[in-house]
């Protein structure tokens, strides 16, 4: 009975199985900055500084920057189209049970299934800043035409967490400053695509050292470099900023398959209106000079605005991987509420493998 | 406001740098004709995942990776739902006819267009068998290897059905008088396509069951004995 056997194997790798495949993305991105398309080199919020550039620190007002937690959660479009659809039910319909069941899988097959949590603990001073982060990630999708021309699933998931520590000064009075950030990663990138008839892929999934090898995480202690540049007007401010991720380059030990997250180079440049109490800020990101992962320039571009008014509302819009990408903040004092909506494209060319996702975020710090 | 109103034009539904998204004044990132196959069949439009596959495979004929994916695709573009193998009961007390024809096309459900069902199904069965029969293995460590293998047992087991209920069927009901139009040449690819349907896999049985059950009609003809076990069988 080959079917049912299949039948049973299909939905228990859904159970079992793990890549986005790290590019020249930072370890660790706010939500916020995701909406504003990821430019986050000459502007980022709070904990995100550490990560996109620990240049920024030294600007701002006063000795204490930032004490707090950010807890985000990350849901599919897709999979809440999905969960909608479940919640509906079939109770009225004159389906057969197999009718049913073919629908229900053909419903899987149409919706991916992806969410994630980021979160990040963070003190940041005019000098230095601390952020334990933790960034996971899952994508499920079925295909009823796999690689193979038979169903298949593919099962990818990152998982980051560690601890950055940045320190940070300003040079050449106050137009220069100069930053680093050490930190230390425990990774991992499972991806794992099965098709019917993979019998080798299916026994590996059944075994332990399988098993192991796919949720197996790495560890490594990185550096990052960057410097900003940053002229400053009565009502408008230009900011240049270069940035060295994993300087020489980011070794993890482990049972992984992540080895290295190599050394990438980006700049970016930023353009602030403000009047003190409100702020536009454009900016626009060149990750990875030198193409160290080869990415297509839709993934190393990134660009937006973000638009703070009277210090406690913000909108973000941007394009992030190339697809449109829209946030909204409100901060009330010691609380911030953030909603985001980007598209994360998980091929290596537009359009291939995009997810529309709804990323919500609670902030508590001052 | 440029730059906002830039953003929203495109109202999230297109990439920036989509070669279809139409903004001709970004760069444009060109997919391979195997990504925009790739595409067309998880959309779901088999006819443009049958054109640009048939043009990849008569360019590099000798790639057989994209050989069984043609043949999913012709077979989807004739009506058969792969999806209803995976939930099927090839080894209940149903007969190959009855498993198979819950979920086949039929000239009910395909009107006019059954013809070029069938035609879609040869075509599907023809791609799979231009695979060097030595690579075409169940054994074989090459995934497409593997999938040509159950393929061809599910889409010959298929054709054979759908050309029996060619005979069964008219465009409204169950009419089992045309089988008397059934030629020697149909009975002969009837049960060629169940032979070759033939083996230990839940169709592959069910294919050999229902080639022992035609030879054990009675009748002098493999037309009439077809005939009579396809009225058995229902």
């Amino acid at each position: 009975m080959l079917p049912r056997r299949i039948f049973v194997v299909f939905f228990t790798l859904i159970q079992h199985s793990g890549i986005f495949a790290k590019g020249s993305a930072p370890v660790y991105e706010d939500p916020f900055d995701i909406a504003a398309g990821g430019a986050s080199l000459t502007r980022a919020s709070q904990a995100g500084m550490i990560f996109s550039n620990p240049a920024l620190i030294p600007y701002g007002n006063g000795f204490h920057r930032w004490f707090g937690n950010e807890a985000t959660v990350i849901v599919g479009k897709d999979s809440v189209e999905f969960a909608k659809t479940l919640q509906k039910g079939n109770k009225s319909s004159t389906d057969t049970p197999a009718e049913k069941q073919v629908k229900f899988i053909e419903q899987v097959m149409k919706s991916p299934i992806h969410a994630g949590v980021l979160n990040n603990f963070a003190y940041i001073n005019k000098y230095f800043g601390v952020s334990t982060f933790n960034r996971g990630e899952v994508d499920i999708q079925a295909k009823k035409y796999g690689d193979t021309g038979l169903p298949a699933i593919r099962f990818r998931a990152e998982s980051y967490q560690g601890v950055g520590v940045s320190a940070a000064s300003m040079a050449l009075t106050q137009v220069v400053s100069v930053g680093a950030t050490a930190k230390y990663i425990y990774a991992g990138e499972p991806d794992l695509a099965i098709d019917l008839t993979d019998q080798e892929g299916i026994k590996k999934l059944q075994s332990k050292s399988g098993l192991k090898s796919l949720i197996a995480m790495n560890t490594g202690l990185g550096y990052d470099a960057g410097m900003l540049i940053f002229l400053q007007g009565y009502n408008s401010d230009y900011r240049l900023a270069l940035k060295a991720d994993d300087v020489g380059g980011t070794k993890l030990k482990g049972d992984g398959v992540l080895k290295e997250l190599k050394q990438v180079y980006s700049i970016g440049l930023g353009y602030t209106l403000h009047n003190g109490i409100d702020a536009i800020h454009l900016s626009l990101d060149y990750r990875d000079i030198r193409k160290c992962y080869d990415e297509a320039l839709f993934k190393r571009v990134r660009t937006g605005v973000k638009f703070i008014v009277r210090k406690h509302l913000g909108l973000a819009a941007g394009y992030y991987d190339g697809w449109p990408s829209y946030g909204v903040e409100l901060d009330a004092w010691i609380v911030r509420l953030t909603g985001s909506y980007y598209t994360r494209e998980l091929g290596a060319k537009p359009g291939i493998d995009p997810r529309k996702v709804y990323a919500l975020g609670l902030t508590t710090g001052f | 406001m440029v730059f906002i109103m830039t953003i929203l034009q495109s109202c999230g539904t297109k990439n920036l740098f989509d070669c279809d998204g139409g903004y001709a004044r970004s760069k444009c990132v060109h997919r391979t004709k195997d990504e925009d196959a790739r595409i067309a069949l998880d959309k779901g439009d088999l006819d443009t995942a049958v054109t640009l596959l048939s043009e990849l495979v008569a360019d590099d004929p000798t790639n057989y990776q994209r050989y069984p994916l043609l043949a999913a695709a012709y077979a989807g573009k004739s009506g058969f739902d792969i999806l209803n193998v995976v939930t099927a009961n090839f080894g209940g007390s149903s007969s190959l006819i009855q498993t198979m024809t819950s979920f086949l096309p039929t000239p009910i459900s395909r009107g006019a267009l059954y013809d070029q069902s069938l035609t879609d199904m040869d075509s599907s069965i023809k791609t799979l068998t231009a695979i060097p029969a030595e690579l075409r293995t169940s054994t074989s460590s090459d995934k497409y290897a593997t999938s040509a293998v159950l393929q061809l047992t599910l889409y010959q087991a298929a054709y054979g059905v759908m050309l029996l209920n060619k005979f069964t069927y008219s465009t409204t009901a169950y009419d089992p008088s045309q089988l008397a139009n059934m030629t020697a040449a149909d009975a002969a690819a009837i049960l060629a396509a169940f032979a070759g349907a033939s083996g230990s896999s839940g169709a592959g049985s069910a294919a050999a069951k229902a080639i022992a059950a035609i030879q054990a009609q009675p009748g002098g003809t493999d037309q009439e004995k077809i005939a009579a076990w396809s009225q058995a069988a229902r």
